[in-house]
């Protein structure tokens, strides 16, 4: 077994590595069969998910443990879109107005709430102890002002600055990372497609 | 910090971002290069030229970078240029349907623009799209056959495509669209990406791998200013200035104690 999925996985890596230099019809219509193959796996692996899911809150609301009002609200807002999106579509206007008011909601004020951690955080962890710190934080507060009007309305060389910032010293950390990341995943993916990954 | 003391923080923050909502104050705007360089570039293209504008991002992200899709979806058809909008998160479609319902009077879907809904796969869906769009969307988002949709006349992937706008809230984003439209189909790619990750993606900017790219709110805020139709964008600025004030004052009060506790040499009480 361990054999066919370490050789498919070598056919695919191949094939989809070729296609991308050489130009040849059958080959291009066999990948593009490929990709969407993959989409399917891709909507079945979300579908697996999804079930993983379901089954790990049920056995939670099974077992009347302490979270298990969290688990029942999460099963039931699974099932009221799921029942919605069956009966109604996602494209309707029922669904819209049930994720705008309560999804969208609920998605804006979670993601909001770091900012309450960012304020305290920067009252009393960003402190400068070190000539280090201190060049980070300034580096932090030209760019953070340069990305709001009043960084311009407050010194006409903030955005300067900023812009500097973010396109000589990031750049250059930023390539950096990008090339060693990308040897890195050439690296995996060679050694995924030649099956001497540990998890086979 | 006592939770009097972080209670009292957190409401002068919510005041300080709350006032300029209701009393708003206008702060002048300079646009960046980044955000000029797509206004340019649309207004180059020819009436019928074919946009692909992704909406890959979250109810969490959306406030950061749906503004600037709706600015730029407005840019698109005071140019007649064909809009055809998909996503590769499982949340686009909701703000896709948001961003197309502000399509002007004069405008028909199908015609003019269209909606093809949500496809699984991430990077590979996009890949599979750039090479065949029919193969990967039969139908759009309402089940019509895209064969039948005038809007899609003519168009069967990238090598049709005059400018793919990914607006990201992370991944997918610009740089895959580079990946897999970019390079290998030659079409440009611009995106608009939320303020943190503005960082690594401004390098594909700096070598023209990506021709153009937002700053969320900020670049949304340029954008709608460019348009001459103020928004969500511009409505902002004044909070998010303040907010970053706010920051910065409390960096400065906090480091001020701290040190002038340090040389009083005691432990300090930071309430």
């Amino acid at each position: 077994m361990k054999e066919i999925t370490v050789g498919l996985t070598f056919l695919v890596t191949v094939l989809m590595t070729v296609e991308g230099y050489v130009s040849i019809a059958p080959l291009t219509k066999a990948v593009g069969e490929l990709k969407n193959w993959g989409i399917i796996l891709s909507a079945f692996a979300m579908g697996l998910a999804a079930f993983g899911l379901i089954s790990l809150h049920v056995a939670k609301v099974r077992k009347r443990g302490k979270d298990q009002l969290y688990s029942a609200v999460l099963l039931a807002g699974f099932a009221g879109f799921l029942a919605m999106g069956l009966l109604a579509g996602p494209s309707s206007s029922l669904y819209a107005f049930y994720y705008r008011n309560i999804l969208q909601s609920i998605g804006n004020a979670v993601f909001s709430l770091l900012m309450f951690y960012i304020v305290t955080a920067a009252y009393r962890s960003l402190s400068i102890n070190k000539w280090q710190s201190a060049v980070i934080l300034a580096a932090a507060a030209f760019v953070m002002l340069g990305s709001v009007p009043v960084g311009e309305a407050l010194w006409n060389k903030i955005p300067v600055v900023s812009s500097w910032i973010l396109k000589v010293p990031n750049t250059a950390g930023q390539r950096g990372i990008l090339i060693t990341s990308a040897i890195g995943g050439i690296a995996a993916a060679v050694r995924a497609a030649l099956g001497l990954e540990r998890s086979r | 910090m006592t939770p009097r003391a972080r209670r009292l923080l957190y409401l002068l923050f919510i005041v300080a971002v709350a006032a300029p909502m209701i009393w708003p104050v206008h702060i002048p705007l300079v646009v960046k290069p980044e955000t000029r360089d797509l206004y340019d570039r649309i207004d180059s293209l020819s009436p019928g030229d074919v946009v692909v504008l992704s909406s890959d991002y979250s109810p969490g992200t959306a406030s950061d970078v749906h503004a600037a899709a709706v600015a730029i979806f407005k840019h698109l058809m005071e140019k007649d240029l064909r809009v055809i909008s998909v996503s590769f998160t499982a949340d686009g479609p909701q703000f896709a349907e948001q961003m197309l319902a502000t399509a002007p009077e004069g405008k028909e879907y199908g015609v003019d623009y269209v909606d093809l809904g949500y496809r699984a796969g991430g990077e590979n869906a996009i890949s599979a799209f750039a090479q065949d769009l029919r193969k990967t969307f039969p139908a759009d988002i309402h089940g019509a056959p895209v064969d039948s949709l005038p809007v899609l006349a003519g168009v069967t992937g990238a090598n049709d495509f005059a400018l793919v706008i990914s607006v990201a809230g992370g991944e997918p984003g610009p740089v895959t669209w580079m990946r897999q439209a970019g390079q290998p189909y030659g079409v440009p790619i611009a995106g608009v990406v939320t303020t943190v990750m503005v960082p690594p993606n401004l390098p594909y900017y700096q070598s023209k791998q990506i021709i153009a790219l937002l700053y969320g709110l900020r670049g949304a805020a340029e954008y709608e200013s460019l348009v001459n139709q103020p928004g969500a964008g511009l409505a902002g600025m004044g909070s998010q200035s303040a907010a970053a004030v706010f920051i910065l004052v409390s960096i400065v009060i906090g480091n001020t104690l701290r040190i002038s506790a340090a040389k009083k040499g005691g432990a300090r009480d930071d309430d």
